[in-house]
Order: C-alpha cells, then sequence, then structure tokens
C-alpha cells in the first residue's frame, strides 16, 4: 500500500471516529498530546483502523504506547 | 516468537495482515455507509442535528456493524456542546455492576438507550465490585438511588473447572450467589435488576461429549442459566446472552484479544450488540416496547404484485420463494399471538386485498388477524396516521414494514416517530430481518397482551358501529358493556404496573408507579386500589383501568384521587365514569365528605384535563383540581355500564378486610 492523500484521509477518517469530528493530528502527536487518548480510545483506534484497512494488527499494538506516525507504521507494515 | 517483533502470540490463529472483503455486497455497504456518514457529518455542522441523530439511531437498533456508533458518538458530542440532546420519552437512573471493565459498555449502553427513546442516567461502578456495591450501605450504588441495576458478567467468573465429579453443590452455591444479590437489589435498593446470562463456552477438551456430562463445564453453564432464568421469573430481567452470541457467532462474540489486554472478553461489535439488546430491555420495562406493526402487501407478505400478477401470480406458500414468504407470515402471526397489534397500509384496491387473504391458498395469516386494514391509494404516512388514529395509538408505538426503501424513507421522513423496518431483502432474508428489530422486546407476558389483538380489533368494529350508531349514548348503550372493579390484587399486579408504566393518554396523574410502589399501596388499609376490567358484546378487553384513592394529607376528610387511568383501547365509553362511580361509593361508605381530582398536563394527556369539570367536580383555588361533594351529591352514578355482579363477592370481602 502507498501512502497518498487516500490513505492519509482514511487514516484521519478514523481518529475523527474516535476523538470527534475536526480533530487534527501530526504523526508526532500521541497520548500525552490528544485529549482522551487514553487506554479505551486506543483500543478503539486499533480496531477502527483494522476495520478500515481490512489488516489484523499484533495484539501487542493494544498496550504498547503508540503515536500517530507508529500506527500509520503499523498499519502499513500489515497491509503488505 | 515474541510480541516485540510483530506477530500475535496466544491463542488467535489468524495471522497478522490482509484480510479479504467477503463479498461486493459489503463492499458497497460500506461505501454507502461511508455516504450516509457524510451526510449526516454534514447536518451536525450545520446544527441540525434532530435530523442527524434520526439518521444514525435506527441503524444503531439493526445491524451488527459498529461503525454507526462511532457517528453516534460523534453526533452526540457535537450536540452536547450546543446544548442539544435528542428527544427521550422515559427516563431511568440505571446502575452498571460489571465483572469486567465496563466503560466501553456503559458508553454504548447511554447511546443505545438514547436510540431507543429512553434517557438513561447512568452510575458505573468499578469493575468487579458486585458484592461491595450491592452490599455496602455508603456505597456508589446505595447513594445513587438506581431505577435499574444492571449486572454485566462473563462466564469466567463464574470459575468452574472442566469437568467436575458433582455438579449439584456447584450449582446450587452459584444459584445462591445470583438470587443473593438480586434480593439485595429489590429489597434494600428498590430496583428491579437487569441480568445478562452466561455464555456457554465454545472451546472444550471434551468435545461433543461434554452435552452428555452433567458435569461438564458446558452443562455446568447451561444449567445455571436455566435455573437463573427460572428463578428469575417475574421479578428480574434477563438478557439472554447465550442466544445473542450464538446468532453473532461465539467466535467473533468473544474475543480473548481483548481480554488478556484489556479485561473484557467481548468483541468490539460484540459489545454493540449487547448493549442495544440490554436497552430494549429496559427500554420495554420502561413501556417503549413497540405495540403494533403495520404491514405492507406486494413484495412484504407475498410475492408479486397484485395489481399486476392478479390472484393467480402472487406467490405465497409454494416453491422457495412461496415457503420465504409463508415463514414471514408465520413469524408476523406469532407477533400477533404475543399481543402486537397487526395491520395493513397497503397501495391496492382494498376488495381484491381482502380477497387475496380470504382466497388465495398457501396463505398463512388471515383477515382476522389485522386489526384494521387499509388499502387505497393515498400516500403510507397518511395510511399509518389513520391506523394510529384508529387504535388509539401513539405514533412512536408503530413500526412500519415494507420492501420499498422509498416506502420507507417517506414514512421516515413524514413520521418520525414511526420505526421503519425495510425489507429491501431477498425473500429468504424477510423473517431474519424482521426479527432484528429490537423494539418489539416485552418484559413479561401477561393475558391482557395476548388478548389485545382481539380487543384492538374490537375496537377497530366499534369504531364502524359509532359511525352508524345514532347518537353517542345510543352507542355505548347498543356496547352492552359489563365491568369488573377489583382490589388490585396478586394476579393483577403486574397488569397494574405495566397500566401505570405505559399510559400516557387517559392518565389524570401522570404517576409512574412500579410494581413495588402498587404492591405497598394495596398493603395500605387507607389506600383504595382498583383495577377495571372492561367487557362489551365484541370482546372482552382484559384489565384496562386503574384508580388509586387515598386520603388527603392535608384534609382526613378528603379522599385524594392518586391515580385514574384508562387504556387507549377503551377510550371514550364512560369507563372512566364508572371507576368514578365505584370510587366514590367507597369513599361515601368510608365517611370521607369531598373527593378531590387533580390533572397533571404531560405531553399527550390533554384529551383528559376536563375529566373532573365534566362530572360535577367544582374548581379548588389550585388549578386543574377539582372537588365533588360526596355528603350533598351522593356517588356518582355509571350510566352505561353494568358491573359484573359476580365480581362482587371479591371487592365486598377486600372492603371488610381494608377496613379492619
Amino acid at each position: 500500500m502507498i501512502v497518498d492523500e487516500q490513505f492519509e484521509r482514511d487514516f484521519l477518517a478514523v481518529f475523527e471516529d474516535v476523538f470527534g469530528w475536526g480533530v487534527e493530528v501530526v504523526d508526532a502527536d500521541g497520548p500525552a498530546t490528544v485529549e482522551g487518548w487514553d487506554s479505551l480510545a486506543q483500543i478503539r483506534l486499533i480496531h477502527g483502523l483494522e476495520g478500515h484497512f481490512g489488516v489484523r494488527l499484533p495484539d501487542s499494538a493494544l498496550l504498547e504506547e503508540q503515536s500517530v506516525g507508529s500506527l500509520k507504521a503499523l498499519v502499513l507494515e500489515h497491509a503488505g | 516468537m515474541s510480541a516485540a517483533d510483530g506477530h500475535p502470540r496466544g491463542l488467535c490463529n489468524d495471522p497478522p495482515g490482509r484480510i479479504p472483503r467477503q463479498c461486493n455486497n459489503e463492499q458497497m455497504d460500506q461505501n454507502s455507509q461511508d455516504l450516509t456518514r457524510g451526510s449526516i457529518r454534514a447536518l451536525v455542522a450545520d446544527g441540525r442535528f434532530e435530523q442527524a441523530w434520526r439518521l444514525v439511531a435506527p441503524a444503531l437498533l439493526a445491524g451488527e456493524d459498529d461503525s454507526p456508533w462511532s457517528t453516534a458518538r460523534n453526533v452526540l458530542r457535537a450536540g452536547e456542546q450546543a446544548g442539544w440532546a435528542p428527544p427521550t420519552r422515559r427516563s431511568a437512573r440505571l446502575a452498571v455492576l460489571c465483572t469486567y471493565e465496563s466503560s466501553e459498555l456503559a458508553e454504548l449502553l447511554r447511546i443505545a438507550c438514547l436510540a431507543i427513546g429512553a434517557d438513561a442516567e447512568l452510575y458505573v461502578a468499578p469493575h468487579g465490585q458486585l458484592e461491595q456495591e450491592i452490599l455496602a450501605a455508603d456505597s456508589g450504588l446505595a447513594k445513587f438511588r438506581a431505577t435499574h441495576v444492571l449486572i454485566a458478567c462473563t462466564t469466567a467468573d463464574l470459575g468452574f473447572p472442566e469437568l467436575v465429579e458433582d455438579a449439584e453443590p456447584l450449582l446450587a452455591d452459584e444459584l445462591r450467589r445470583w438470587e443473593t444479590l438480586w434480593e439485595r437489589i429489590a429489597s434494600v435498593h428498590g430496583a428491579r435488576v437487569i441480568q445478562h446470562g452466561f455464555v456457554v463456552p465454545e472451546e472444550t477438551p471434551l468435545g461433543h461429549l461434554s452435552l452428555r456430562m452433567p458435569g461438564s463445564r458446558v452443562s455446568l453453564v447451561r444449567e445455571l442459566n436455566r435455573r437463573l432464568a427460572q428463578s428469575a421469573a417475574g421479578d428480574v430481567l434477563m438478557v439472554d446472552c447465550e442466544r445473542l452470541a450464538a446468532g453473532h457467532g461465539k467466535l467473533r462474540w468473544l474475543d480473548p484479544r481483548m481480554w488478556y489486554a484489556a479485561r473484557r472478553p467481548l468483541a468490539p461489535e460484540a459489545l454493540g450488540v449487547l448493549a442495544r439488546e440490554t436497552a430494549a430491555v429496559l427500554a420495554a420495562d420502561l413501556g417503549l416496547a413497540a405495540r403494533c406493526l403495520v404491514l405492507d402487501l406486494d413484495n412484504t407478505l407475498w410475492g408479486g404484485v397484485l395489481g399486476e400478477d392478479g390472484l393467480d401470480g402472487i406467490v405465497v406458500g409454494e416453491g422457495p420463494d412461496g415457503e420465504a414468504f409463508a415463514a414471514l407470515q408465520d413469524y408476523v402471526a406469532a407477533l400477533g399471538r404475543r399481543g402486537i397489534v397487526l395491520a395493513v397500509a397497503s397501495k391496492n384496491d382494498l376488495e381484491d386485498a381482502r380477497r387475496a387473504f380470504a382466497e388465495k391458498p398457501g396463505m398463512r395469516l388471515g383477515l382476522d388477524d389485522f386489526a384494521v386494514f387499509v388499502a387505497d391509494w393515498r400516500r403510507k404516512p397518511e395510511q399509518i396516521a389513520e391506523i394510529a388514529q384508529t387504535l388509539g395509538l401513539g405514533l412512536e408505538s408503530i413500526v412500519f414494514a415494507d420492501d420499498n426503501p422509498a416506502e420507507c424513507a417517506e414514512v421516515a421522513e413524514a413520521l418520525p416517530e414511526v420505526s421503519t423496518v425495510c425489507l429491501d431483502v431477498p425473500p429468504s432474508e424477510l423473517v431474519r430481518t424482521l426479527a432484528r428489530s429490537v423494539r418489539f422486546e416485552i418484559s413479561s407476558l401477561s393475558r391482557e397482551d395476548r388478548q389485545r389483538k382481539r380487543s384492538y380489533a374490537a375496537r377497530a368494529k366499534a369504531a364502524e358501529l359509532r359511525a352508524g350508531a345514532g347518537t353517542v349514548e345510543d352507542f355505548w348503550r347498543s356496547l352492552q358493556m359489563l365491568a369488573r372493579t377489583r382490589a388490585v390484587n396478586a394476579a393483577s399486579l403486574a397488569r397494574a404496573a405495566q397500566l401505570a408504566q405505559k399510559t400516557n393518554q387517559f392518565n389524570l396523574t401522570l404517576r409512574r408507579h412500579s410494581r413495588e410502589d402498587i404492591e405497598l399501596l394495596t398493603r395500605d388499609p387507607t389506600v383504595v386500589c382498583r383495577t377495571l376490567e372492561l367487557e362489551d358484546r365484541f370482546a372482552n378487553h382484559g384489565i384496562v383501568g386503574l384508580a388509586i384513592l387515598r386520603a388527603s394529607e392535608d384534609d382526613r376528610e378528603t379522599a385524594l384521587i392518586d391515580t385514574l387511568l384508562l387504556s387507549c383501547r377503551v377510550i371514550g365509553r364512560t369507563a372512566e365514569v364508572h371507576m368514578l362511580s365505584h370510587l366514590s361509593a367507597v369513599a361515601l361508605q368510608r365517611g370521607f365528605a369531598r373527593m378531590r381530582g387533580v390533572y397533571v398536563p404531560g405531553p399527550r394527556n390533554a384529551l383528559v384535563v376536563d375529566v373532573y369539570p365534566r362530572l360535577g367536580f367544582l374548581p379548588c383555588a389550585q388549578e386543574h383540581c377539582w372537588e365533588y361533594d360526596l355528603a350533598a351529591h351522593g356517588p356518582l352514578e355509571s350510566d352505561f355500564i353494568r358491573e359484573d355482579a359476580a365480581a362482587h363477592a371479591p371487592i365486598e370481602n377486600d372492603l371488610v378486610c381494608e377496613g379492619a
């Protein structure tokens, strides 16, 4: 999968589902900089990304600290 | 293999990587969802929260996809910031006691309740604190004053081993544990219990043998479910999680990954289904369930178009499609027997449509099954509005099912209170699609529910008669009405509470007495609690009225009418006069000098604003308050309804008893 505009849009749509419409994030953002990014939100994010991109991410993704950038990398890695 | 190199460990066999899309159909669904989501978002951006909510809420109440939940959350989030909340018809204080991580379930429950019309204020206890919350006097639950307590549990709580020698002690202990909690919730917290049942584990080392071993974990969980349900009887509401999990697919219901990572046994999609079904059970208990199913005919109850294909051309009963339509008719008929009032709204010639039911072989439904049959060329919203009016039902208690998406959309637009079920599916999917509606949930099945269908049909017949009768008095006399006014007893308690909870129109004070309230009132010798059963020459309507009379707190000579209500089935036939006549006789007998009635205005009870003044009550100083001078005028007369003499014996007994 190539990182293109469509990918960025889909990726943001998942974040908007979790954090509300109009949320803006950059790759460096993570739990410390995005309001409401707690463990529950992270589960929603992983689940949303899996559904949206048709991938299954490793179990560890649920618990390990993530950033927007690391989640993108995970999705890309597993989307093959 | 370690978690760090990006591969999963543990029980899951799915390798990470791409999961193929299952079929084109789903892809199309995905596209149309994106479209809907886009238009909902545009509505929200426009500040049109109500319209946005109307688009998303129905999706929460059907289907297994979980994307509507995040859309709904965003609509609510944006609405809250703008000071908007969805309209609701009932409220509840729901305490969620969960043995597993509960925040997601609680959040979804709140949304599901709103979608079904209930404003549930939630108290979410820290998870795994059942006993502490229920038994401690200073717990959060004790402070919350819940109307309902949800016990959300999982099979892991039971700690059952894979196989035991003697099942009985384990089962007895476990049953006692839950019964004790139920009993405490009812007696100490005064709340109604909603209990999630247990899911029978999918994996078993005993294989199919587990079914034949009473001591296997599979058998233990099955048996515990059975005993819990038996013990719950009419008092505890149960959610059949085993059925939900099996229907959804247990491998997709339980998600071990979520259990290990988040202490939550259910997959995200399953939580949505569980929240919706739990909300439906709560809503039914609050009196929000649907009471009437309005059906289209062509390509809904049979295949083909009657007006084009003719009686011989339509398909029902035989062949693959015919069997599928017959199955839908069977399902609808069963809903009817269960107390759902059935009606037809069809664009057809009336005589042709009626003849189809009378003459077409293979039909499972007959003309008698429908309380109202509307077939003409008007728009569906007009037809449905007429049906609601004929039956005296609010639009929100109607579900409309039609195969034509355009008609469904037209009804949803014109009558947003009506729930629509779009049967735009292959014939083989009809029953499933209708069965997925959670609007038909009921909390208990009373004799009156089963009689209701007949009674509504009788009401429609009475409406015809009214059109033919000279004066309304002639009409009342022609009905040959017979009443049984009786003290509320163990047999009628559930129905009395159901009436108090559900009656919106003919209800003077809108007091929502619970079953427990009424039970307490019946034990108070100074209070008179009466149900009214009404029969006419068409049907026995069952128990359709409730009246409660007690001494006024400010004046012991005044009897206060605490509750006076009638089911909408019998409005407009002087049943209220009959109840007041009975109350006034009892009040006089007990030495009261006057009777005081109040009217509490609500959203739908304007029709009773003048009940008291019409009957000769005189206005008091306060607004909406009237008094009747018993000493001067004697008891009120009921001119058109005869009291069944045979029913008098228990009443007299009860009066002696109450007077003692």
